[in-house]
């Protein structure tokens, strides 16, 4: 059972197989004594569709009414048109015009109400002969909710879907709320006109099952940027794979409201767009020896939003103090690594101990990297440094095998960087600094 | 009332105003409720000099060279942060190692968004994410790591942050950005001797500079570098020293 969005005090109940109770009759009965003994005045109308049983409750002098099967569309001949849920001003005008009941609309030519009316007339004209689409709980449809276009002639680039995808993401939704879903994955398949007729089929996956139009569009038109390789586009084609219940979260007084992960999809769409999957990373420690294999910046892309909005932390759980709370005295210096170490000259010692390090060829405009922004962490001509280590690596036979020394290198005035001589080259390379 | 009912109710105030802020109207004859708090560092001298901790709705500006300490107060920060708020990260250089961002379970904090680009040379993309991620008012800080701003990158960060009551952190080795921030710390390496020690451990001061603003105290504080290299450059392996002692 489910209460009726358009009348407050109804309840919808789908059911089969009533001839086991006894039939309609018996089971009207059955619904009639129980609302009784909950103390509640009831009226109960039993039919093929909705409208015609919402339209059986209404009837006076009894306290339920069974509509034959099949009969719906002769039942409603004759009840006035106050029984269908169709705007108040549609009502008024088919008032005018002589039109009051519902047999008198049913009578109507479709295409005439259509182009006198537009789709609210027609849908109206339906409802009137008992063509109902509405079902409280109906099974799933089999068939992937979809909808397409053509294109006559074929577009060569992929503006015109900028277009064409509101009307087919519209129309999906639509399907898909008449099950009470929306949509959870998209696929987007356009068909090329090339040598022969192919499909390129493209997935759209928002962060979180979601029905707003506006992020389902700005993902489609992504999507389909790209324009497919062997020809023109002569169709495009939406389908709807994967579908969710809707659902809305709990709030709470006292905690700001989680960000909600369609909408912040949508905003960050552009940056995503820009940065790929790096745009949303997350750091993992993977337990290998290298300082760049011990841990990795694992980039999770926009399939990683719904994950971080539900991780939000508690914020009144833990509250700010209002008194200032010294914390420690020291901070620990954190690692900084280049992309990629860059070779470097060093002035070598006894026992090939780094005595001093040049990283002025670092520092330079060849490389491109550092220009102007990192300068300062280099200071120019470091000679006369002191040195810890050596600290040996080596592993990683299965891949060509890697055997390194490392070296904590100090300059006169505090700049901290780690350096590594390649124990197969011997060459010295700069591997990052503290900070 | 009671005494209890009068707490409890002063209590729920509290909360309320924490909550909604200037939405909760003040009582007659009282001021109107507080800002809400910055971010705290945990870090004794910075907490000196940022009483009220690294402010919301306003732009800050971090700078320091190599190894004065910046990355390391910018990551107590972010830890302290992501106790609260959502926080995100813009790694524009592409230098910050991973390992330094690990909790003890060898991942980041769960409400941590880092933006990094796919190559380190669109270092300068990183202003213009970061004014997207201010721009949603989803995160409580947003931190740009590399090149500060121009000018006018600067104005518009600032006013969003202020829109979406966002605390904006710029950490940059640039210390003369062309623009004027509304809390500004300066780093940069200090003491005297040879920080590196035996084994390869380092301690070295560091000094930390406020410049004038209306939020905080100016002044200069001292802050203790460290680095402990827990006999490897990574904490999870459970093999064996194989250094040889360090000698000058």
């Amino acid at each position: 059972m489910t209460p009726v969005r358009e009348h407050p005090r109804a309840l919808w109940a789908d059911a089969c197989g009533m001839e086991r109770r006894g039939g309609d009759v018996a089971v009207a009965r059955a619904l009639l004594a129980a609302a009784r003994r909950a103390g509640f005045d009831a009226r109960v109308g039993i039919a093929s569709t909705c409208i015609a049983a919402a339209a059986a409750t209404r009837e006076r002098g009894t306290d339920y009414r069974v509509v034959p099967a099949g009969a719906d569309a002769r039942y409603l001949r004759r009840r006035s048109l106050a029984l269908l849920p169709i705007p108040a001003d549609l009502r008024e005008t088919l008032g005018l015009l002589g039109v009051a009941t519902c047999g008198h609309l049913a009578e109507l030519s479709p295409s005439d109400v259509e182009l006198r009316f537009g789709s609210a007339g027609l849908a109206a004209w339906r409802l009137a002969g008992a063509v109902d689409p509405r079902w409280p709980f109906r099974p799933a449809d089999p068939e992937i909710p979809a909808a397409e276009a053509e294109f006559e002639p074929a577009i060569e680039s992929t503006e015109p879907l900028r277009f064409v995808l509101p009307g087919l993401i519209d129309a999906v939704c639509r399907q898909l709320d008449e099950r009470q879903r929306i949509p959870a994955r998209l696929r987007l398949v356009l068909t090329v006109d090339g040598a022969t007729r192919t499909e390129d089929a493209r997935e759209v996956r928002p962060a979180r099952p979601t029905a707003e139009a506006r992020v389902l569009a700005d993902l489609c038109r992504r999507a389909a940027e790209e324009p497919p390789a062997g020809g023109p586009i002569a169709a495009i084609r939406l389908e709807a794979v994967g579908d969710a219940a809707p659902r809305a979260d709990q709030l709470d007084a006292f905690r700001a409201p989680a960000p909600d992960p369609g909408a912040l999809h949508a905003a960050l769409l552009s940056v995503f767009a820009r940065w790929g999957e790096g745009a949303l990373s997350g750091a993992v420690r993977h337990g290998a020896h290298l300082p760049g294999e011990h841990a990795a910046w694992d980039a999770r892309g926009s399939g990683g939003i719904a994950a971080f909005t539900t991780a939000h932390p508690p914020g009144s759980d833990l509250p700010v103090p209002d008194l200032p709370q010294l914390g420690r005295g020291c901070l620990d210096l954190c690692l900084r690594r280049l992309p990629e170490p860059r070779a470097i000259r060093v002035r070598e010692g006894p026992e090939r101990r780094p005595l001093g390090v040049d990283l002025q060829a670092v520092d330079g405009g060849r490389l491109g990297l550092f220009a102007g922004s990192v300068k300062g962490s280099f200071p120019p001509g470091l000679w006369k440094t002191r040195c810890e280590g050596p600290e040996r690596i080596s592993g990683g036979w299965w891949s060509g095998g890697t055997a390194r020394e490392y070296w904590r290198v100090e300059s006169p005035d505090g700049w901290l960087g780690l350096l590594f001589r390649d124990a197969a080259s011997g060459g010295w390379y700069l591997e990052g600094w503290y900070d | 009332m009671s005494t209890a009912a009068a707490r409890d109710l002063s209590q729920l105030r509290v909360e309320l105003e924490k909550r909604f802020g200037t939405a909760i109207r003040p009582l007659p004859g009282l001021e109107g409720a507080p800002e809400r708090a910055g971010f705290r560092t945990g870090v004794r001298a910075l907490d000196q000099l940022l009483p009220a901790g690294v402010p919301r709705g306003a732009a800050t500006l971090w700078s320091g060279q190599g190894t004065s300490g910046r990355t390391a107060a910018v990551r107590a920060l972010v830890e302290t942060a992501t106790r609260e708020t959502l926080v995100a990260l813009v790694d524009a250089t592409h230098t910050l190692d991973p390992a330094a961002w690990c909790g003890p379970d060898g991942h980041s904090a769960p409400g941590l968004w880092v933006a990094r680009p796919p190559t380190a040379d669109r270092e300068m993309e990183g202003a213009w994410v970061a004014e997207q991620l201010v721009r949603t008012g989803a995160f409580g800080l947003v931190v740009l790591d590399g090149p500060a701003p121009d000018p006018t990158e600067a104005h518009r960060l600032r006013a969003l942050a202020r829109e979406t009551d966002t605390a904006l952190l710029v950490s940059t080795e640039d210390e003369n950005p062309g623009w004027r921030a509304d809390v500004r710390l300066e780093f940069r390496r200090a003491g005297e001797g040879t920080g590196l020690r035996t084994g390869g451990r380092f301690r070295r001061r560091s000094g930390v500079r406020m410049a004038r603003s209306a939020s905080a105290r100016t002044g200069e504080r001292e802050v203790e570098l460290v680095h402990e290299p827990t006999n490897r450059l990574h904490t999870a392996s459970r093999a064996a020293d194989r250094r040889a002692g360090a000698r000058r």
